[in-house]
């Protein structure tokens, strides 16, 4: 009798721990009741305040888009414009929590700092419901911003080193006049590009060279790529911010990664040029991160 | 006692009507006057020589009506013209936001008070209403729509332009009416041939709702992406 | 106590001086038609307006009709088309029987009575045009004000002429009111259409603008509200007022305590701080005034409760003052910092401006309307059940009002204070609006059947019993 409670016993934990290994790697699915009101609750949000602009679709073809420029965005591919992933990639949920909170200003998205923060995240769940890339594959990694080289330069050494080594690189090395204004002449333009060895390229300077040009996004949308002293920066409010514009581009437009492109000397010797544009304005972008 | 003398014309029109109410004026309204008196009124030509960067924006955005109803300023634009269609436009969109009674629904200051700090920006203070255009004050009485007076740059002039001409189409919930008497349409060779676009009260009510609160203005550009998690939920 | 009667007797239909009769009884009959045509119109502005708010306006995109111009017509027209139509109404009708005097000059009386009306039909043009100033509840264009003041001016001078008669005599209460109202009314107006039109800018203004319309109710409204309520009240129930020592108490005590409120309409706003709170305690003192005033008229009617059920006119006039003790307890409740952060800028101030405005002084003067239709006309009311039908449908339409717009207040002032969005305080307060839409179409149902009976009276044969009883229609001596 004693001997029959024993095996029971023994048998027993036996099978218990067997079964609680076996537990382990099983592949438990989401809890799907859950994620199905997250999802529903999104959809009561965005049919409240999202609808009049990006449409019921998630086509950004709401009511109220007529009127709008630059367009709401469309949700049905998955490609948005100010992340902190390289271009192109899936943003994590972090990305867009941060463009719902705080809008984009300067585009007709107001910030909804105020909605309650389950609704913000809930609608995010919503909105990837509208694109099946948020099935087959996963958010990219965020850019790394890398340590500042001139962070302890003195304000004389910026203006007279660093900031002109930028000018030097926006026109002749990553030559972003060819979608953004040039800041300087023709002819110096030439110079710089002698400078990185690409003289050659010389005779593709555009002749409204002081102009931004014209161009056209993956959705169809004409574009005015940024005229840095006069026109707003929707992503934009510190150093380390615009370097993480640079760095990853913005997405469904012709503004490419740079990171990685070029040497993080003159990646951030760029941010800085594009900063005292800014600066012209009237407008000081502060450094985020304390040194 | 006898009170015989408060039951004569001479006391009720004189002492309690003309008495009485200069005193009331005295005390309530001529102290709030003497007590703001160093703090002079501007002029619109003043207020308008800081042109919001929302009046450059509307130039880009709806060049040709722009240029039809205050001018040409140019390409730069010259900034004595901006100046003066600013003026321009700041004095018509006031008029527009008087005649169409905007300030039944909308005020125009923020109290001290937690949640309103919370939702509009900092409380209002005297010196910011001392000036041409809150002749009279547009304080207002009543918020079924938010207050307005830290409005500038919160959002957008196209957004403007869409919630103005439906609101129901922006914010479905919305129980603004409709103003499509500040729009015009204009042939385009592109989206089935016209848009929609405002007109000069359409502009002017565009430009004076983006300068309210143009002062308080936060120098940030956009979103701020290397935020702390914290910093989030400002 | 004893009441010391004050009046000049006012002699029948003819005064002592000549072939003149006492009251010009066409110029009392034209106000009140008068009245009642802005009444509907105003009531149509509001009732357009209520129906914005669920986005059922029946005319959107029509400029001339846009729901923020149509709401000025409804409060424009409410004060100076429908109140002081009505109140000029009950002037003519009074001030000669208590002096003894008629107006000035019946003359004056018309150039007044039809310019006012051409007045108020420049002022609704001019508003639906998008002329509108600036001022809450001066709304009128800045181009008609002049007119304004000098109108006011000319129906002043005719009815203050037969109280100057009274060469020092004393006074009856009404004519206290009235008097003091006359000078308040005038120079309120000057100074609430120009001087912050043109000359005092943000907070200094708005204290004006504040006082300005403030003094509207508290000065012309309520003087001449209370006025006519001392002259029907005691000459209805043919029994003095009860107490002469209460009556110089509330009179004095509201001559000077009302004008100083004005600036409780903003609070917590950049006005100094001082004349905010001396706003606040002066309407606290207000309240114990009005106290004396109702506890004054409730002991006149002691004994005569029947008279709620039996007179019309009576029951009119103590609605009215219920109203009127809710109104001012709340106000010394609502002008509370505590309380102004909930409830300021939310739906309940509009309940308490409904309040005071229509349950109050509408109550009062469909009352005296009640109690002269019948005089005017010479002959009596056609249908004691559509009397009926008038009060309750308005009594129930405003009382509902009320109370509707004041829990959506509270709900509105807790949702902010929450920090919700916006779009949660419009979503759960459409219910309400659309209730509210509800019992204002009970008003105007009231009314309609008000004017109806009016005219259907009107019309009636003249039955010779009553004759002999209008003409010797006499206010019952106070």
């Amino acid at each position: 009798m004693r001997q029959g409670l024993r095996m029971i016993g023994f048998w027993g934990v036996a099978v218990l721990g067997v079964m609680s290994v076996l537990a382990q790697s099983v592949q438990w699915p989401q809890p799907p009741i859950q994620q199905r009101q997250v999802i529903e609750n999104g959809r009561r949000v965005y049919l409240r305040y999202c609808v009049g602009c990006h449409g019921e679709k998630g086509d950004g073809q709401g009511p109220a888009a007529a009127m709008l420029w630059p367009k709401p965005r469309d949700f049905r591919d998955g490609v948005f414009k100010f992340l902190t992933v390289p271009r192109g990639d899936l943003p994590p949920d972090r990305d867009l929590f941060r463009i719902v909170t705080h809008g984009l200003p300067g585009s007709a998205m107001p910030s909804w700092r105020l909605l309650p923060e389950t609704e913000r995240w809930a609608v995010i769940q919503y909105i990837k419901t509208f694109a099946t890339r948020w099935q087959e594959e996963s958010p990219g990694q965020p850019i790394e911003v890398a340590p500042d080289p001139y962070a302890f330069y003195s304000p004389e050494e910026i203006r007279s080193e660093v900031i002109p080594r930028g000018e030097a690189v926006y026109h002749g090395l990553t030559k972003c006049w060819a979608c953004h204004p040039a800041y300087v002449s023709a002819d110096q333009i030439a110079e710089y590009l002698r400078q990185f060895g690409r003289g050659e390229e010389a005779a593709s300077i555009r002749p409204d060279l002081h102009k931004p040009q014209k161009t056209t996004d993956r959705w169809g949308n004409i574009l005015f790529p940024p005229d840095f002293t006069r026109n707003r920066l929707k992503s934009v409010s510190s150093l380390e911010d615009l370097y993480i514009r640079i760095g990853a581009g913005v997405g469904g437009t012709e503004m490419p990664v740079w990171k990685g492109q070029i040497p993080e000397e003159d990646l951030w010797a760029v941010t800085y040029y594009v900063a005292s544009l800014i600066e012209k304005r009237g407008i000081f972008l502060p450094r985020r991160r304390p040194l | 006692m006898n009170t015989r003398w408060l039951e004569r014309a001479s006391a009720t029109l004189g002492i309690s009507g003309f008495g009485f109410f200069i005193f009331s004026v005295v005390a309530m309204a001529l102290g709030p006057v003497v007590m703001l008196r160093k703090v002079p009124m501007q002029t619109v030509e003043q207020i308008s020589q800081n042109v919001i960067p929302d009046f450059y924006d509307l130039l880009v955005r709806y060049p040709d009506e722009f240029k039809k109803y205050f001018g040409d300023p140019g390409d730069p634009p010259d900034e004595a013209k901006m100046r003066q269609y600013f003026a321009e436009a700041l004095r018509l969109g006031r008029k527009v936001y008087i005649a169409e009674g905007c300030w039944h629904c909308h005020s125009q200051f923020v109290r001290p008070l937690a949640d309103e700090q919370l939702r509009f920006g900092p409380t209002s203070w005297a010196a910011e209403h001392q000036n041409e255009l809150q002749l009279p004050p547009l304080f207002g009485t009543r918020r079924v729509g938010p207050d307005l007076i830290r409005e500038a740059g919160v959002r957008s002039n196209d957004w403007h332009a869409a919630h103005f001409y439906d609101p129901q189409a922006v914010v479905p919930d919305s129980v603004m009416p409709r103003f499509t008497w500040f729009f015009e349409e204009r042939k385009v060779p592109y989206e089935n041939g016209v848009k929609i676009v405002p007109n000069q009260r359409g502009l002017a009510i565009i430009t004076y709702v983006q300068w309210l609160g143009s002062w308080v203005r936060p120098p940030a550009e956009g979103v701020p992406l290397t935020a702390s998690a914290a910093e989030d939920y400002r | 106590m004893t009441n010391h009667v004050s009046t000049h007797p006012g002699s029948g239909a003819l005064s002592g001086a000549g072939e003149r009769p006492l009251v010009n009884l066409a110029l009392v009959k034209g106000h009140i038609v008068a009245s009642l045509v802005w009444f509907f119109v105003g009531l149509t502005g509001g009732l357009l307006f209520s129906m914005q708010f669920f986005r059922h306006y029946p005319f959107p995109g029509i400029e001339l009709l846009s729901p923020g111009r149509v709401r000025m017509v409804h409060t424009n027209m409410m004060a100076y088309g429908f109140i002081l139509n009505a109140f000029f109404a009950g002037m003519l009708w009074s001030i000669p029987r208590l002096t003894g005097f008629p107006i000035l000059s019946d003359k004056l009386g018309r150039l007044f009575f039809w310019g006012w009306q051409v007045i108020l039909a420049f002022v609704v043009g001019g508003i639906l045009t998008g002329h509108a100033q600036a001022v809450e509840w001066g709304e009128t264009p800045v181009f008609i004000d002049p007119f304004i003041s000098v109108w006011v001016l000319l129906g002043v001078v005719n009815l203050v002429a037969p109280i100057l008669k009274t060469r020092g005599r004393p006074l009856y209460v009404t004519l206290w009111y009235f008097s003091a109202s006359f000078v308040w009314t005038v120079l309120n107006y000057l100074m609430g259409n120009y001087i912050p039109q043109f000359f005092v800018p943000g907070a200094g203004g708005a204290a004006i603008a504040g006082l300005f319309i403030h003094d509207l109710v508290g000065l012309f409204v309520t003087p001449i509200g209370w006025g006519l309520m001392y002259y029907f009240v005691p000459s209805i129930l043919n029994r003095p007022i009860w107490s002469h020592a209460l009556s110089l108490v509330g009179f004095w005590g509201l001559a000077f305590f009302y004008p100083l409120n004005g600036v409780h309409h903003f609070l917590y706003s950049t006005i100094p701080m001082y004349v905010q709170y001396g706003a606040v305690v002066s309407t606290v003192a207000v309240e114990l005034v009005v106290t004396t005033v109702i506890v004054n008229f409730f002991m006149t009617l002691r004994g005569m409760g029947r008279t709620l059920v039996t007179s019309l006119p009576i029951r009119w006039f103590y609605t009215g003052m219920v109203a009127y003790f809710t109104t001012c307890l709340q106000c010394a409740v609502q002008v509370q910092l505590p309380v102004q952060q909930i409830i300021h800028f939310t739906d309940w101030v509009v309940a308490h401006a409904h309040l005071v405005m229509f349950a109050v002084f509408g109550s009062w003067i469909m009352g005296f309307f009640t109690e002269l239709w019948p005089r005017l006309v010479r002959r009596p009311w056609k249908s004691r059940a559509l009397l009926e039908w008038h009060y309750w449908l308005t009594t129930l339409g405003i009382w509902t009002m009320f109370l509707t717009l004041t829990a959506l207040g509270l709900q509105q002032g807790y949702l902010w204070r929450g920090l919700n969005p916006w779009e949660d305080m419009l979503r759960s307060s459409i219910p309400f609006w659309v209730f509210r839409t509800f019992t204002g179409v009970l008003i105007i149902a009231g009314t309609v059947v008000f004017a109806y009976h009016a005219w259907a009276t009107a019309r009636q044969p003249v039955p010779a019993a009553v004759t002999e009883r209008v003409e010797g229609a006499e206010p019952a001596a106070p």
